[in-house]
């Protein structure tokens, strides 16, 4: 306690040295401001969400007779214990598990696999696979089930045969959709997560470990079973947090591959509830798909904490050498370019021939022409499409501009975490960053139309331009970009600050001489991944286009509307080429990699 | 017992034909007031549930110079975006078109985030098409592959209940698209005409097991387990691509016809008892509180007009409200009127107390 009258100086002081500290070490500044934008971008949709599930809509209370707005539980009861629970929760919820267990498994043993035959032997053009397994990621979601469709279709839902019918084999229901199809689609467009950590942390690994178990007379049997696999069980952990969780929340898949066969899983039961006009029961779906992400995030973070020790074992050690596989480099090197062709190129191929062909499915040469690229005077083509180019056009401007602020964000993120490492604002701010990777795309939507139609505060109304889509891509990608930068700044650590801390440079000099140098990379990858996924994101931004601000993704949905079927897939395999090349240059100009922006 | 039926389908006609007959404004009858104002607002934003708003978009600029953004947008998504933007002052949208008449009238309505707005020169527009305004009328019709089947394999809708026709008739999800809910519930509103057209086909009364004919046949129809779509331009694709040796039956909007040649599809209409399908309404409202309110109402007086409903009407399958005005001559018959009770109109006050019952009632009767 101060006396009385030498209160006031004393305040200064404190003030002052207050001041000298934040000046020289603002990680606590930053790390609280971000606390507060974060506690306001990502929680309020949250808690937005969370009311719907308990408020009654406009038109439920016309029907009670109540008002709208009023605390209900009857959302909640319709969803677990109604006489449709069954349809609308119980089944899907099985479904959605079944789907999410055996897509991410397998997602696994494919990444895990073809991680070890790039990194670790030495099958042909390993280089460029290690690049060409990534592309299934680029692709958007619904360009595998479409490709499977045109594929395996079969009798049961009419129309054009499809491909192996047209020769003569017809698929079985449960190989053309249902659940089979769906885990397979999933496992080959998510693997490419799978494959980016486990190579990364492959390249990782002291290969002295296995010198030495090589040099005491273990077999190569042993060394994985004993030094591999354990090393790389918390990237395996990383692996499936976040491939579980996006198979736990995926729509196009189980849409388009589950409904011939009625096979729902929760999200496909989410999108009916809201067309159906029913969104406080979506909401309430919405809820329980993110009580099971956040259960693998609370599982992942058990098992790191207590695998935690093993990865500190590694030093600097020498990089892996290709192993010489002998006789089985030939199947080995075509099980991963088959890989790469199946998961890439035949998704891309089948889109790429629907575009040239007048009547899908029949192969004569007369179907075969280039009228929706150039065009004809009834029907516009790709190349005479106003529509194509002004939306590609916005796609780059908001998806770029969103990636680069969102990687901004993370590598913020980042610093202050490490900075603030043992205070609870570190946990809280990984946490709270992690959490829209969480949320389902479609209720988080409908949840920032509501906190930004209006002026809020100091943010004016957003809704109607382009910078409320910017900031909803920002705030749903900041899970890519503050892991990436979370595991960056980590891999710095401290020291290299105090040292020049020691020395006298002051805050500014910090970063623009040490950490920015260092973090070049990193920053790139935290941009590259939102950008990936601003690209080819449909659901979430679906609700907030107004006219004018049409993105690629949108326009290939209308033009599905106008019964330009062709045309949605030029512009869906302009997505995919665009974000390829855009990735593939930014790569090269910065020498940066893909997985460490995962934070494996 | 039919008769009650008769007498509801003959008030429906008479109502729609009491009018008077002389014909609607052809053009420019709106008050000069109202042009002016409209012209001076300058431009107009409407959220539309059909695509085809772009054509009528780029005609009324032709006619009166105002720009119009329109963008084709489901239900579900013209409700989520209209009751933010009214409720936050934020308002993009002057005009909508909407289907889902039942939510029109129990939420847009109501909540006065729309108001309702009929010219006051439209005085020969029927009750039925008054409040709320409704600018079209799609039918949706029984469709067959005519290249495979000479004339339509059925001529009673209670055949699709049969096990002949499992997993062979595609339809609209109901749990996606209100149409299905509303055709439900006018099938119910005319339960009797079911169970008599019932006996008449099988000369055997129908055993029911629900509490009226119309239940019993979208129940049965439901265990019948149909394909169900979003969109029914697949649907109109899996019934009509030729080379098929076993086509399935479909439902789906009339207009879809209007394609078959350009895609090479084999389509027919079925002439089925005791109903040939569904006119659905289109509304159009004007948004309450928007930025351009007088070329909002201009506007729903010029999709009144031949000229602004034709991007619409010169397709086979739609009809304007005011039956004066042209439709395509590739219709079955020229006006709404004229296919009498050949279709079913839902009564949206009955499909409000009913939508959700009759969701709940599809759902479980259609499990596996």
């Amino acid at each position: 306690m101060w006396k009385r009258g030498d209160g006031a100086p004393y305040f200064t002081v404190r003030a002052r040295l207050w001041w000298a500290e934040m000046t020289v070490e603002p990680g606590r500044i930053i790390g609280a401001v971000l606390a507060v934008i974060l506690g306001y971008l990502v929680l309020a949709p949250v808690y937005a969400v969370v009311s719907n599930a308990l408020r009654l809509t406009r038109m439920d209370a016309v029907r009670a007779r109540a008002a709208p707005g009023d605390l209900t539980f009857a959302y909640l009861d319709r969803v677990l214990f109604s006489g449709v629970s069954r349809d609308i929760f119980w089944t899907p919820l099985f479904n959605t598990l079944t789907v999410a267990v055996f897509a991410t498994a397998l997602a696994v043993v494919f990444g895990l696999t073809l991680a070890a035959l790039v990194t670790s032997t030495d099958i042909a053009g390993r280089r460029f696979l290690s690049f060409l397994l990534i592309i299934p990621y680029m692709l958007p979601s619904q360009a595998m089930a479409t490709a499977w469709m045109t594929l395996f279709k079969n009798r049961r839902i009419g129309g054009a045969p499809g491909m192996l019918e047209a020769m003569g084999f017809s698929p079985p229901d449960w190989l053309a959709y249902g659940p089979i199809p769906i885990v397979i689609c999933l496992a080959l467009s998510y693997f490419p997560f799978a494959f980016l950590l486990f190579s990364n942390a492959m390249n990782k690994i002291d290969t002295q470990l296995e010198e030495a178990a090589v040099v005491l007379g273990a077999s190569a049997g042993t060394v994985w079973r004993r030094i591999l696999f354990p090393l790389l069980i918390p990237t395996t952990m990383s692996v499936l947090l976040l491939t579980g969780a996006r198979t736990l929340g995926t729509f196009a898949t189980p849409y388009v591959l589950g409904s011939p066969v009625r096979y729902t899983v929760i999200s496909t039961s989410l999108y009916s509830s809201l067309r159906s006009g029913a969104s406080g029961v979506a909401a309430v779906l919405a809820i329980f798909l993110a009580l099971f992400g956040i259960i693998l995030l609370l599982m992942d973070l058990y098992m790191v904490r207590n695998w935690q020790r093993f990865v500190t074992v590694g030093g600097k050690g020498g990089r892996r050498e290709a192993a010489p596989l002998g006789w089985t480099r030939g199947p080995a090197t075509l099980l991963a370019w088959g890989f790469f062709f199946i998961a890439a190129c035949c998704p891309l191929l089948i889109m790429a021939l629907s575009t040239f062909m007048r009547t899908p499915g029949v192969f004569t040469l007369e179907n075969f022409n280039l009228d929706y690229w150039l065009g004809t005077d009834k029907l516009p083509g790709v190349f005479t499409s106003p529509e194509i180019l002004s939306s590609l056009f916005n796609s780059l401007a908001i998806s770029g501009s969103a990636a680069v602020l969102c990687g901004t964000l993370g590598m913020m993120i980042g610093y202050a975490v490490v900075k603030l490492q043992g205070h609870w604002l570190s946990g809280y701010l990984r946490q709270v960053s992690f959490l829209p990777y969480l949320m389902p795309g479609m209720a988080f939507a409908a949840a920032f139309l509501s906190l930004f139609a209006v002026r809020r505060g100091p943010i004016p109304a957003l809704y109607g331009s382009i910078s409320l889509l910017v900031l909803v891509m920002v705030v749903t990608y900041l899970p890519y970009a503050s892991r990436s930068g979370i595991a960056a700044m980590m891999q710095v650590g401290r020291e290299p600050e105090e040292a020049g801390m020691v020395l006298g440079a002051g805050f500014v000099q910090r970063i623009a001489k040490i950490l920015a140098p260092l973090q070049k990379t990193a920053l790139v990858t935290a941009i590259i991944l939102p950008f990936i996924s601003g690209m080819k994101e449909l659901s979430l931004v679906i609700m907030l286009v107004t006219p004018g601000t049409e993105l690629l993704t949108t326009q290939s949905l209308r033009f599905l509307d106008y019964g330009f079927t062709q045309l949605a897939n030029a512009t869906i395999l302009i997505i995919g080429l665009v974000v390829m090349v855009l990735v593939l240059a930014l790569q090269r100009l910065t020498r940066s990699n893909l997985a460490s922006g995962l934070g494996g | 017992m039919t008769h009650r039926f008769w007498l509801s389908g003959v008030a429906v006609f008479l109502a729609m034909t009491a009018a008077p007959t002389p014909g609607y404004a052809q053009d420019n009858k709106e008050p000069q007031a109202l042009v002016d104002a409209a012209k001076k607002e300058g431009e107009l934003v409407a959220y539309w549930h059909s695509s085809r708003i772009t054509k009528a978009g780029a005609a009324f600029e032709k006619a009166y110079g105002i720009k119009v953004l329109g963008t084709k947008m489901n239900d579900t998504e013209t409700t989520e975006k209209i009751v933010r933007e009214v409720e936050s002052g934020n308002i993009q949208a002057d005009v909508i078109g909407y289907d889902d008449g039942p939510r029109l009238i129990t939420e847009l309505l109501p909540g006065n985030y729309v108001t309702n707005y009929v010219p006051a020169d439209a005085a020969d527009l029927p009750e039925i098409s008054r409040n709320p305004l409704v600018y079209l009328w799609q039918v949706t019709v029984f469709g067959y592959n005519n290249e495979t089947h000479k004339e339509c394999p059925i001529s009673n809708v209670w055949q699709l209940t049969e096990p002949e026709w499992k997993g062979k008739f595609h339809m609209f999800d109901p749990r996606l698209r209100s149409t299905m809910i509303q055709m439900f519930s006018a099938i119910e509103d005319r339960s009797e005409e079911m169970a008599a057209s019932y006996q008449d086909f099988y000369g055997k009364p129908l055993e029911m097991t629900e509490k009226n004919a119309g239940l019993e046949f979208i129940k049965r129809l439901a265990a019948n387990q149909p394909i169900l779509y979003n969109e029914d331009l697949d649907i109109a694709a899996a019934v009509g691509t030729r080379g098929q040796k076993d086509p399935p039956m479909g439902f789906y909007f009339l207009g879809r016809h209007r394609e078959a040649a350009a895609k090479n599809h084999a389509l027919d209409i079925c002439n089925l008892v005791p109903f040939q399908g569904f006119a659905q309404p289109s509304f159009a409202q004007t948004v309450t509180g928007s930025p351009h309110p007088n070329a909002a109402k201009l506007f729903i007086s010029f999709i009144l007009t031949d000229e602004g409903v034709s991007p619409w009407t010169t397709d086979i399958g739609a009809y304007s409200p005011l039956s004066t005005l042209k439709s395509s001559p590739d219709n079955p018959y020229p006006s709404l009127e004229a296919w009498g009770t050949k279709m079913l109109y839902a009564d949206n006050a009955h499909v409000t107390d009913r939508r959700q019952d009759l969701l709940d009632f599809w759902i479980t009767s259609s499990r596996p």
